[in-house]
């Protein structure tokens, strides 16, 4: 058993009067590919940060490869933030070559791996533009290279597919997991569920800078304890209005119903057709991530303004 | 291993590009350029102007009511200075029917428009009729003339008045011009190579002047490219690939080459414009009393000069670069430059004094101090003969004020360059000093 890629443990971290980030412990092992879930301003950004030694932490340790960021592991990160910047007056590959000599890369090495990539993802004509000529999407993609051009053990993505059209989507998805293959290990954060669910094997949810849930992902929907319907149906929804449904999310082609703890799903299907609904689908799933972690959220934010009151 | 040694791969790569994006820039293209045509503009200019101004100068118009016509000599010994000069009238003159002209009369009618009018006159002088017997003469003037016209005017009144006197006793003519004959003060450098005291004065305030320009200039653009770096949101991946404190004197080290690159091609261009310049240029400024063929090129100068710019820059340049990071906009800027540019501008306040008494004792001291000898020390070895442990000590003490001082501002900076909205306050900055 190989020992985890980045390790925190007990975590605390506040700004002034505001806690970002509260007793956060979590654990990624190598090779997997994590996401970083949570809504905007829940802690993401600033758990990178404490990651990459940016910032350090109030209380509780971060490890890196087994101990404290120093030189040599920073060269052997690679970190895309959230805000993106560039020298917008430095041409394209003197850029990357910079990034990469920063990370221990020698010059002339820097300049044909950043050539390459640029290459591959359909820049190679805007090599020796300048930054500022580019489009924002562009900008993006270079920026990309610049964080995986020295071949980074461990890839940090703050929000990478923010912005982009899905063409790119794709292409930077395709070099993620192509990077994951060649062994590398990745954490992105994003307030996408959605995104992180095709990708992710593993998920750790923060809400109001506590840890909500952490772990793989089919252990988290597994142990939930959700059990979820998915319906199709022709009618009135007033069917819905049934002591068995805890929720009920209109996707709008279906609806994702949140089952009573113990109810019966065939209470609700007797109950659509004595009303007279169409069932074209009936359907028992696992949760969506979408739906534990608004159920996760939402208890928490109960149980502290119950403490509160 | 590249290890954290002050001078590592991260560094330098930082100080390069740091270094490459300004001197690739059309701004010092220009600004390397354009100050040798300047410099070399002021030393032609005084000559040209020299010769443009052989047009007409207006006289000075002299009203004389002695009896002796004391005028015509007077006019003769003026015209030696080339100052010309001619009688508006006289008593001889005034003698249709209008009683002696007095100084109260003289101004009235020039006031009024009769005589000739400012236009046309540089300056009036009223001779009083007792003028010999111990009157006073007037210089009544409608614009500053300036202290070459007072002094040749009562030079050339002490001369003819006495000349006058020394007769009246008795005299004769080889008597009273031998009495007359003038004591002349001949002025020499103690070290013939130091040449006319004039130039090396006026050098050591050349000097000063372009070192508190280079500071403010470069000092600016440091603080200017932090804030650039924070703006567009570089600095994130720069902190995540490299210590903030490496970032900062990669910096002031690349920004600190532009400089030097740069005064290094002035020295250069200015000396061999100086050496080839000097050679034609040395009859007219002989004519103009400054002989240079005894001006050594001042390399001492020079060398202590490059010395105290670097010195000096990496002193003022921590101050710029905790100052940049302060802010978080450019409209806010202004505000941390200010303070910051008060300890380069004081010393530029006191130069016209310390200039004349460059070995004074208040002038000494601030020579020494950190924030000042940068730029009175060159002033000082320019205009007087600073012993070398003074200029050492200078050194010495810039240097460890510098390191003490880029400890503070390298916690500033840490802090700072993350920050975004809203500027701390004075407490918060010396929490960061504290606990950075």
């Amino acid at each position: 058993m190989t020992e985890p890629v980045i390790r925190l443990r007990e975590v605390r971290k506040s700004f002034g009067s505001t806690l970002a980030v509260e007793d956060l412990s979590f654990e990624l092992p190598r090779g997997s590919v994590c996401g970083l879930l949570g809504p905007n301003g829940a802690g993401k950004t600033t758990t990178i940060r404490m990651i990459l030694d940016i910032v350090g932490p109030d209380a509780g340790t971060v490890e890196v490869f087994g101990g404290p960021v120093t030189h040599e592991t920073r060269s052997r990160i690679g970190y895309l933030p959230e805000e993106r910047g560039m020298y917008q007056r430095m041409h394209v590959v003197e850029q990357l070559a910079f990034f990469g000599e920063l990370k221990g890369m020698r010059r002339s090495e820097a300049v044909s791996e950043a050539r390459r990539w640029l290459e591959r993802l359909e820049l190679g004509d805007r090599a020796d533009d300048r930054v500022e000529a580019l489009s924002k999407g562009m900008q993006q993609k270079v920026q990309f290279i610049a964080t995986v051009l020295h071949r980074p053990e461990l890839l940090i993505l703050d929000e990478p597919f923010s912005g982009l059209d899905p063409l790119n989507v794709d292409l930077l998805r395709e070099v993620v997991l192509e990077r994951q293959r060649d062994g590398a290990t990745i954490l992105f954060s994003t307030h996408m569920i959605e995104d992180a669910e095709k990708i992710c094997e593993r998920v750790c949810m923060i809400a109001g800078a506590r840890k909500v849930l952490d772990g793989p992902i089919r252990e988290v929907k597994r142990s939930s304890g959700l059990e979820h319907l998915v319906i199709a149906y022709q009618g009135s929804p007033e069917f819905l209005d049934h002591p068995a449904v805890a929720s009920a999310t209109d996707h709008g082609q279906w609806v994702e119903i949140g089952l009573a703890p113990g109810a019966d799903p065939q209470a609700i299907l007797r109950r659509a057709l004595e009303m007279g609904v169409t069932i074209d689908r009936f359907e028992r799933t696992e949760p969506s991530l979408r739906e534990i972690f608004l159920e996760r959220a939402g208890r928490r934010r109960a149980d502290r303004n119950g403490g509160e009151a | 291993m590249s290890g954290s040694s002050p001078l590592n791969q991260r560094v330098r790569s930082v100080a390069r590009r740091e270094f490459l994006a300004r001197v690739r820039s059309r701004w010092f293209l220009f600004s390397t350029l354009v100050v040798p045509l300047l410099f070399v503009g002021a030393m032609i200019l005084p000559a040209v102007l020299v010769d443009r101004s052989t047009g007409e100068p207006k006289p000075l118009l002299i009203v004389d009511e002695t009896d002796e016509r004391l005028s015509d000599q007077l006019i003769e010994l003026l015209r030696e200075d080339d100052i010309p000069a001619r009688r508006l009238e006289d008593r001889t003159a005034g003698r249709g029917g209008v009683a002696g002209t007095t100084l109260d009369t003289l101004r009235g009618r020039i006031l009024a428009g009769e005589g000739a009018s400012g236009d046309d006159a540089a300056a009036w002088l009223y001779l009083p009729p007792d003028l010999v017997q111990g009157g006073e003469a007037t210089l009544v003037e409608d614009r500053e003339t300036g202290p070459l016209l007072r002094r040749s005017v009562s030079g050339a009144l002490r001369e003819v008045v006495t000349s006058r006197r020394l007769e009246r006793a008795g005299l004769d003519n080889p008597e009273i011009e031998a009495a007359l004959r003038p004591v002349s003060v001949k002025v020499e450098p103690l070290r013939v190579e130091d040449g006319p005291a004039g130039l090396r004065q006026a050098l050591g305030f050349l000097f000063a002047m372009a070192l508190y320009v280079m500071f403010i200039v470069y000092g600016q653009m440091i603080a200017r490219g932090v804030l650039e770096e924070k703006t567009s949101d570089i600095v994130e991946i720069l902190v995540s690939s490299l210590r903030p404190w490496e970032m900062m004197l990669g910096k002031i080290l690349g920004i600190g080459a532009v400089g030097l690159t740069q005064v290094a091609i002035w020295v250069g261009v200015i000396g061999v414009a100086s050496v080839l310049g000097l050679a034609s240029a040395a009859p007219a400024l002989a004519e103009l009393g400054l002989d240079i063929s005894q001006v050594a090129f001042p390399w001492d100068l020079i060398l202590w000069s490059m010395v105290y710019f670097f010195t000096g820059y990496l002193l003022y340049s921590g101050v710029f670069a905790a100052a940049g990071a302060m802010v978080t906009s450019e409209q806010d800027i202004q505000q941390v430059l200010i303070p910051a540019l008060i300890p380069i501008v004081l010393p530029i306040l006191v130069l016209p004094a310390a200039m004349q008494t460059p070995d004074a004792g208040w002038v000494v001291i601030m020579s020494l101090i950190p924030f000042f000898s940068p730029i009175l020390m060159p002033m000082r070895i320019a205009a007087s003969h600073v012993p070398v442990w003074q200029s050492l000590l200078a050194v010495l003490l810039l240097l460890v004020t510098t390191y003490l001082l880029a400890r503070a501002a390298g916690r500033i900076y840490r802090m700072g360059i993350l920050m975004k909205g809203k500027r701390p306050n004075l407490p918060e900055f010396a929490r960061w000093i504290r606990h950075g």
